[in-house]
């Protein structure tokens, strides 16, 4: 399969007759990461199928509009992020914050979860996670797991690399104390 | 603050617990592309009025106001104009010299004076007075008609 680049494929995009073509391109390239992205957040996997087909629905429309001032990759991680967010606001909502934990209600999905391939190291870790504020937590996977830079995290979030960094820190120092007390 | 180093990193493996359903990424494309091709067909047919709906309602709100302008203004006008002209009555004191009467220009005053604008009423009964003055005619009595309201 050819590898496109992203302005090739945002090139193809423009053109009527190799729009749909482009657009499954892109699908194909970004999804496993916007998924996992998401899939850390919301951890149910229905959940995040729902919301990465959102993301890529807004991409549809958006891309259009898209300037190349910013990577695309780091465009679509942000429209993930944000509507993962905006999904754990609306659960959070439904529920009465702050009657029920939403994180809480979380890691019971994640112990039952059939598409959880961890072991008990891995549960521990992702309930630790989980632990973490909702922006913390945004920071931690995507410094740690998505190993994203925090100059490519600060253009996503739109938070300065300072705080990112700090963030960061906190939340590491966090999941280890929870780490080491169990 | 530089943070050196991942500590995280020796400690635990940084691996991906989470799984998918076989075939998964396979056919989401697909899903993806359905429902914008879903969201195509089900949009309503969009009419000059809907797509043009923000510009039409903004002409129409200046157009709204431009007609109370408009009104306001023709009201004021029409106010000005039924203001007993100064020259109704520098022919009447002109045609009636000889006999003079104040009494009679304030009757005059009184019938001819429809609702008119305070500001438009003040001009004209300022001139009328002036007149009046150059004419060496007793003023007092007018001026208190005049300036009542």
């Amino acid at each position: 399969m050819v590898a496109y680049s992203d302005s090739e494929l945002l090139s193809q995009f423009q053109k009527e007759e190799t729009r749909n073509f482009a657009f499954r391109l892109i699908v194909q390239k970004y999804q496993e990461k916007i998924y996992m992205h998401i899939r850390k957040l919301v951890i149910d996997h229905e959940d995040t199928n729902d919301i990465v087909q959102n993301t890529f629905v807004r991409a549809w429309k958006g891309l259009d509009t898209f300037r190349e001032d910013a990577q695309l990759y780091t465009w679509l991680y942000r429209i993930a992020t944000n509507e993962a967010l905006t999904f754990l606001k609306r659960k959070r909502t439904r529920f009465f914050l702050p009657l029920v934990d939403v994180e809480a209600q979380l890691a019971t999905t994640l112990e039952s979860d059939p598409y959880f391939n961890g072991d008990e190291a891995d549960l521990k870790l992702q309930k630790a996670i989980l632990s973490l504020p909702e922006k913390q937590r945004v920071v931690f996977n995507m410094k740690y797991y998505d190993e994203l830079t925090y100059e490519e995290m600060s253009s996503i979030l739109g938070t300065s690399v300072g705080a990112l960094k700090a963030s960061y820190h906190l939340a590491a120092k966090k999941i280890e104390k929870i780490l080491e007390s169990d | 603050m530089e943070f050196k180093g991942d500590r995280l990193t020796d400690k635990m493996r940084r691996q991906n617990p989470f799984a998918v359903p076989d075939g998964y990424f396979d056919d989401l494309p697909s899903k993806i592309q359905n429902r914008i091709s879903e969201k195509k067909v089900t949009k309503p047919s969009v009419g000059f009025l809907h797509l043009f709906k923000h510009q039409i309602g903004i002409t129409f709100g200046v157009v709204f106001f431009a007609a109370v302008a408009y009104s306001g203004y023709k009201y004021n006008q029409y106010m000005d104009e039924s203001v007993v002209q100064a020259d109704d009555y520098y022919e009447y004191v002109t045609n009636n010299a000889g006999e003079f009467n104040e009494q009679e220009i304030i009757g005059v005053l009184e019938s001819d004076k429809k609702t008119i604008s305070k500001k438009a009423m003040k001009k004209e009964s300022e001139k009328i007075i002036d007149y009046l003055l150059e004419q060496q005619v007793e003023t007092s009595a007018v001026e208190d008609e005049l300036y009542k309201n």
